[in-house]
């Protein structure tokens, strides 16, 4: 996948209801343009995507995000580019 | 008179009921103060890693002490029952402060940013903590 695709797909997830899943979605493309930018290395982006799916294993266990689902998807999307 | 005693009696064995489901599932978490106030000390070291990052040297100084505080407080976590969900989430905290610590160099917006999730970790688990379910 293209950084153009990636956020192509993304984008939209913004305008999300659910606020926690906008913000992550925001999260996504901040840190897959500061990877495109050279801004981070790879392996920064790499420990930065564990961080989002850390935050997301944390709100499942505290219940507190209903969409699951939708922000694995941005994390698998965003694998893809590394 | 009869039918508040039965409605409050019925609401208190309801009450009862779902406490000890909660403490059957590992749900129960009764309020620490000592824990408390470590929570909302490591989130007050968390909030000041965004700005420390401005400086490689001094923000280095501060994933390093801050990353001190949380070690403390997974070791203090651990140690009391039903504390899965608050372990869990400390330990998380710890590995990225750690992993920051360990870093030859950041760039300015990984620091940033990985202090952002440390932060946002950090409110989550001060939240859960301050919740009283005794």
């Amino acid at each position: 996948m293209t950084f153009d695709e990636l956020i192509a797909e993304i984008e939209p997830i913004t305008g999300h209801d659910h606020e926690a899943i906008a913000q992550f979605a925001q999260r996504a493309i901040s840190y897959s343009r500061a990877l495109e930018s050279g801004e981070i290395t790879p392996d920064e982006y790499r420990s930065l995507l564990a961080d989002i799916q850390d935050l997301k294993g944390m709100a499942e266990v505290d219940r507190d995000i209903q969409h699951i689902r939708t922000i694995q998807e941005c994390v698998t999307l965003m694998s893809s580019l590394v | 008179m009869i039918r508040i005693a039965l409605a409050a009696a019925a609401i208190s064995g309801l009450t009862a009921c779902s406490t000890l489901v909660d403490g059957m599932l590992g749900r129960y978490h009764a309020y620490d103060a000592v824990e408390y106030a470590q929570t909302v000390d490591l989130l007050r070291q968390s909030r000041l890693l965004v700005p420390a990052c401005a400086d490689p040297v001094v923000a280095k100084q501060h994933f390093q002490s801050t990353l001190q505080t949380a070690e403390s407080l997974q070791l203090y976590l651990e140690g009391r029952p039903h504390n899965q969900k608050l372990v869990e989430i400390a330990v998380k905290i710890t590995g990225m402060l750690r992993d920051s610590v360990q870093r030859d160099s950041m760039s300015r917006f990984f620091c940033q940013e990985r202090a952002r999730n440390i932060t946002q970790a950090t409110e989550l688990l001060r939240r859960i903590s301050g919740e009283k379910t005794s």
